[in-house]
């Protein structure tokens, strides 16, 4: 049985907490902290780590790294502050890897 | 394309075709799994993709009642509202493979369940029950789209270590291979013809003794 993790701005994630995902509320700019917390969160036995695409946009060489693993999955969700679409950048980004172009 | 560096004889060459057999067969091989992995890869962009959208779409949604609801509502106390939340997240984990790539597959327990309010209704407002209900209705596809994204990844990941296998087979191996084998073939033709030669000038020798 694994867990489920929150990170990001205190706002956006608070309200995850009512369906028994553990949330971490985060300060954007701390970029080492955050690294720290996903690190330790992916040992920690959390399959799935949302990060908000305000945290996220500071981490991606974390959520590079762990792009390799089987578990945990770590997924982007927008933030209080709306979406700037880093998430299907980096879907465009698997692609052009993938197959050679973006064909999306 | 460089030869390889090997001795020009017959067990060389018997060798160096049979590698060259087992080269191309894996290169078929290969290629095929690629293809079949791209065209896998295709559909689960394309779902992802999809699912992305309409989750994006729902949290700015979710997000603009939410801060209707913090509004009515100090933070703080909303706050404890949750952490009183006896839910506790609990995910299963099962994996899948597909085309040997090995995939996990995400059951979260907590969006079958029926929906509890953790709070006590008389401090709370119905703008709160409202986001919470939507973002119980959210949570499957968030889980799901967590699974098509790392789904991708993995296969981005198998796709790239493929497509560089066939392509050292294709422009490396095989080519390296067909080179050695034609320099051996020439290398053993070319003694063939130098050993005739030497026969014929013997005889040609002995001949010319005889006649004397």
């Amino acid at each position: 049985m694994y867990k489920m993790a929150v990170v990001g701005d205190r706002e956006s994630i608070l309200i995850f907490k009512a369906f028994g995902a553990d949330i971490f509320a985060v300060d954007e700019g701390e970029t080492l902290q955050n690294k720290k917390l996903i690190n330790r969160l992916a040992s920690d036995g959390y399959a799935l780590i949302l990060v908000t695409e305000q945290v996220a946009k500071h981490l991606s060489d974390v959520l590079e790294h762990f792009s390799r693993d089987l578990l945990p999955a770590i997924s982007i969700i927008p933030s209080v502050e709306g979406s700037f679409g880093l998430a299907e950048m980096m879907l465009k980004k698997n692609v052009e890897r993938a197959v050679g172009m973006n064909i999306l | 394309m460089e030869k390889l560096n090997v001795n020009p004889n017959r067990m060389e060459l018997a060798e160096l075709k049979s590698k060259l057999m087992v080269a191309k067969q894996g290169h078929e091989l290969l290629k095929g799994k690629q293809d079949e992995l791209v065209h896998r890869f295709v559909v689960v962009v394309n779902q992802s993709k999809k699912l992305r959208a309409d989750v994006t779409e729902q949290f700015t949604g979710l997000y603009q009642e939410f801060a209707l609801v913090g509004a009515e509502i100090s933070p703080d106390f909303l706050e404890e509202a949750f952490m009183s939340s006896g839910n506790s997240s609990n995910i299963e984990v099962t994996e899948k493979s597909i085309m040997g790539v090995r995939v996990p597959q995400f059951d979260y327990s907590v969006s079958k369940e029926e929906i509890s309010y953790p709070y006590s209704f008389s401090y709370t407002n119905s703008e709160l029950d409202a986001s919470l209900r939507k973002c119980h209705i959210m949570m499957e596809k968030i889980v799901l789209l967590a699974e098509l994204e790392k789904t991708c990844e993995l296969l981005t990941n198998e796709i790239e270590k493929i497509r560089r296998r066939v392509n050292a087979l294709e422009f490396m191996t095989i080519p390296q291979l067909q080179e050695s084998i034609r320099y051996i073939q020439m290398k053993l033709d070319e003694n063939e013809r130098g050993n005739l030669v030497r026969l014929i000038k013997v005889k040609n020798k002995t001949k010319k003794q005889m006649s004397k």
